[in-house]
Parts: structure tokens; sequence; C-alpha cells
């Protein structure tokens, strides 16, 4: 009975390893967009036009290399009508969204099932701001082959890079890293996402990295280490694990986590938007916490907003998330205690909390159908 | 001495009823907890969060920045239990609470947070000069450049070097 049981085994590996590869139908192309000038004081790239084939998935188109200290953000998106769908001027990000990074700014669509992917040529005009260098570098990931038949269940690819505390070895029997990972992929897996994780050292500064030093003006260093993700199959996040994130503008006050973007810059290794960086000082405390960090982090990295922000500013495109007004306090925040029952349960709700948190059905709509999902 | 003596060693199971809505503000993913936000919660709030800070039951990063966040809070008490923290063995902790004290008491925390200029842990080395570069006085110019000489880690010279351009901008 060895000789069968031994076969069963090695088909079976084999069909499991063939579900968490992409089907050849469903790949990933890159269009160079070129080099766009414009004035060192900030202006506009002008219509960048990406064509999108039949059966597109999705897509981000990005504009890139304006450097650290410049913001830049999508202004104007025309779909293959020609009609404006998003107008930075308008402020109405009720179906697509693109906050002002810096250096690196990704157009990602969908971000919302009201802004579905179309054939034909969708022209994308980025505005970055002043300092940007005079010149940017476009580009677009066009995910095609499958259209809109994701399904319900999609795999995406975690490459983890310990600059601290772990290592690779170490980490597949660690008790304690393992629970943050069963959290993570539970809370994924709401989403209709499976996790496909590998694990690898790294091999850049450590000593530098260790501590990620940012300031609320000055991302560079987590941007230098987001440069050097370079997973071996570029169909990945990388999640980078430190010992922590300081926010050098608030003492030194530590964060939790922070994802690339949103969106993050998916399939495309070696930018500042490559990944998601995560505190681990937490790690042996509440290992759980870090599993929730990592779901929500990577929640943004794949393109989602907190459904709503903790000041009641600002709303993510997407309609079935819960939206809480209920400022029933006056303090400007919108508190736990107010939004218990329509908000807090949400992944991406704006604090880490004990309960279990969940995505939308949307949510999960959108982070499926992201290029690196498959 | 009373009030110091009394939140150095106050039970930290005693949470009170800031403890719920403190500890959601020190739970955001993104951001810490803003003067703002923490004004609003009332009185007491500097009490619960030296309480929070010395909770071993609260997960590390919320103690850490509980730390911070005392930093919008410079009474005698707080410069207290920073100072305590800073001579601590926690590590981490003793970095949040170099951040806050010299946020909180600027020139009149050096001091206390020049010695951490010459700690073995590199981390702290850093978080120090991170501080005091913060800073921008000339007594925290004259401390970082009388410590630049003597530094060996590249990571925190670079720092230092970053500190003390910037200062002379």
């Amino acid at each position: 009975m060895r000789g069968p049981a031994l076969a069963l085994g090695i088909s079976l590996g084999l069909v499991l390893a063939a579900a968490c590869e992409p089907s050849a139908e469903d790949d990933v192309q890159v269009v160079d967009l070129g080099t766009v000038s414009l004035s060192d004081t900030g202006g506009y790239s002008g219509a960048l036009e990406v064509e999108m084939p039949a059966l597109t998935t999705s897509a981000i188109a990005y504009c890139g290399g304006f450097g650290d200290d410049a913001l830049g953000a999508v202004w104007t998106l025309t779909d293959p009508s020609g009609g404006v769908v998003y107008d930075g001027d308008a402020g109405d990000t009720s179906r697509f969204r693109s906050d002002f990074l810096d250096d690196l700014s990704p157009g990602l669509l969908p971000v919302s099932p009201k802004l579905p992917m179309a054939e034909g040529t969708w022209s994308f005009d980025w505005f970055v701001g002043e300092g940007n260098g005079g010149s940017l570098s476009c580009g677009a990931v066009v995910r095609s082959g499958v259209g809109d038949d994701v399904g319900d269940e999609a795999t995406v690819k975690v490459e983890v890079v310990f600059v601290s505390g772990l290592d690779a070895a170490s980490a597949p029997d660690d008790a304690d890293w393992q629970t943050a990972m069963d959290v993570f992929e539970t809370a994924w897996g709401t989403a209709g996402l499976s996790v496909d994780v590998t694990y690898k050292d790294f091999t850049g500064n450590a000593d530098r990295f260790a501590v990620v030093d940012v300031t609320d003006t000055d991302y560079s260093e987590f941007n230098d280490l987001l440069r050097t993700a370079d997973p071996d199959d570029g169909r990945s996040v990388t999640f980078f694990v430190v010992d922590e994130i300081a926010n050098n503008s608030d003492g030194g006050a530590t964060i939790l986590g922070l994802s690339a973007g949103p969106p993050g810059m998916a399939t495309r290794g070696r930018t500042s938007k490559s990944g998601v960086i995560v505190s681990g000082i937490d790690l042996r405390d509440a290992p759980a916490d870090i599993g929730k960090i990592m779901a929500h982090e990577g929640g943004h990295f794949l393109g989602l907003f907190h459904p709503v922000e903790k000041d009641g500013a600002g709303t993510d495109p997407l309609d079935d998330t819960p939206v809480c007004s209920n400022d029933a306090d006056g303090n400007g925040r919108l508190d736990n205690s107010e939004c218990g029952g329509n908000g807090v349960g949400n992944m991406m709700w704006w604090n880490l909390v004990d309960e279990n948190q969940t995505f939308s059905g949307d949510q999960g709509w959108v982070v499926r159908r992201n290029p690196v999902a498959f | 001495m009373i009030g110091p003596w009394i939140l150095l060693f106050a039970d930290p199971a005693a949470a009170g009823e800031l403890r719920e809505p403190v500890l959601e503000l020190l739970s955001a993913y993104e951001q810490g907890a803003s003067a703002e936000d923490l004004r609003k919660l009332g009185e007491g709030v500097p009490t619960e969060l030296i309480a929070i800070a010395r909770d071993s039951a609260v997960p590390h990063s919320r103690r850490g920045r509980a730390v911070s966040a005392l930093a919008h809070y410079p009474s005698p008490e707080v410069r207290t239990f920073l100072d305590a923290q800073l001579v601590g063995s926690d590590g981490y902790l003793q970095r949040k609470a170099t951040g806050a004290i010299v946020r909180a008491f600027r020139d009149d925390a050096l001091p206390s947070v020049e010695p951490l200029l010459a700690s073995e842990d590199r981390q702290l080395r850093l978080a120090a000069v991170n501080a005091v570069g913060a800073l921008g006085s000339p007594r925290a110019r004259e401390i970082l450049s009388a410590h630049a000489a003597s530094e060996s880690d590249d990571t925190v010279k670079e720092a230092l070097t970053t500190a003390l351009a910037e200062g002379s901008k």
C-alpha cells in the first residue's frame, strides 16, 4: 500500500502546488508609459492613455520618481467612453480615490464595484507638486485574462522579510509568530483571500532599519526600506517586520504599521510603494495584534481605505462598509463605544480592537481583483 | 512629594474609568494619540497614561505610546515618572521616555537625556540624538556636537550629522 499512498501524496502535492500559481490566462503585463517632463514647481502630467484589453480584471497606472519631498496624485481619470469619472478638483471619492503620496503615485482600478473595469482606453492625468525634479517615469500594470470572473476566492502570495527579531528559519516554528499568521490568515479569509507565505531574511542594513524613523513630512526611511523589496515572485506582497516604526514628529511614538499607498505598488518591487512595514514590538506580548496589523495594513496595500476616518471626515468608495457618524459626545472623534455595531467590527476600522474584525463583501471584491491576487 | 510617589507605585490593575478611552486612542493603527484628543477626555489622563505605561498586561506598543503621550503633560509628576523610565531596564520604554521628556521639558530635560548619548544601546543613542536634535536649541546643538566625535555607529553618526545640519538652518 505504500506505493499508491506515496503516489497519491505526490499527485495531491502537485495539485496543491498548482492551486497556488496563477492560471496561464490570468496574467499581469507591464506597460511603459514613458517619461513626462513637467515644471519643478509643480504641474500636470497631461493625459496618459492605458489600453485595457478584453478581459481586463484590474490595473495600476503609476507615475513616479518625483522624490520623497514631492507629493503627487491622480487628478483626472477618464473612462473609455470619454467620461470624466474622477476629478480631483471636485473631490468626489465615491468611485475612485487617489490621495497625495510622495515619490510615486499608483492609481488602482477598481477600488469600488461602482467603477468596474471596462475594455478600451483609460486616461490618467497626475498632478505633482513642487520639488518633483522635473520629470516623471510612468507605466501601468494590467491584470487580464479572466476579466471579472474572479470568483469568491483568491490567493495572495506574501513574502515576510524579517529585519529584526525573528528570521526565516525560526519563524515557521515560532508559536507566537504562527499565532500572528493564524489571525492574519483568518482575517484575510473573510475577504476570500488565501495566503501563500514565504519567509526571507533581510540582507540590507538591518542596523538602519530595525527602527524605521519617520516624521509627518519625511517618510524617506520608510520608502528606502520598501525600495529593498525584491520578492522572488513579483506577484507578491512584501511585509517587512521591524522592531518598530517611530514617528519623530510625535516624540518617537510608535506606529503599529504602515502600508505603502493606499494603494501599494502591487507586482512591482524596488519602489517606494512596494510593500508594508509592521512594528513587531508586540510579538511576544500580543502576537494576535501583529496578525491584525498585517491584515489591516495589507488591506490598505490592496486598495482599501478606512470606511470612515477617525474624525468622521472622508469615507471609502464602497457602499457596504459601515460609515458611522454617531459622534454622540461631540468630541470630534468616532469612538468605539459610539460605533460598536456600525464600524468597529470592520478590519479597516481606524483602531485595533480585541474583537475579531472582518472585511465587507465589497472590500473582498476589491482585494480579490488586485493585480497581485490570482 | 507624595504625588510622584503614588504615581510610581500605584497598582496598575487599578484601572480608572479613563482606561478604555485612553487605550482606544493608543490603539490607532497609524497614528499616535494627539494632545487634542487626549485633552478632550478631561482630567486624569496623565495618571491613566502612567498606569498603562506601567501595566505589563498591556501590549508593549500601547505602553510605549502611553509614555510618548505623556509629552503632552509637562508636570512634576510626569517628569518624575519619565526620569525613572530613562534609567529602567526596558530599552523600548527608555526610547519612548527619551522622546517624551525632551518634548515635554525641552532644554530642562537635557541633563537627564545627555547620558543616554553614551549608552551601549545604539537604538537608545539614536533615539536620544533624534530627540535632542528636534529641539534645535543652542544647548542641544552643543551637546550633539560634543558627542559627535565619539560616536562610532554609522547610523547614529548619520543622524547626528543630519540633526546638526538641520539645526544650523
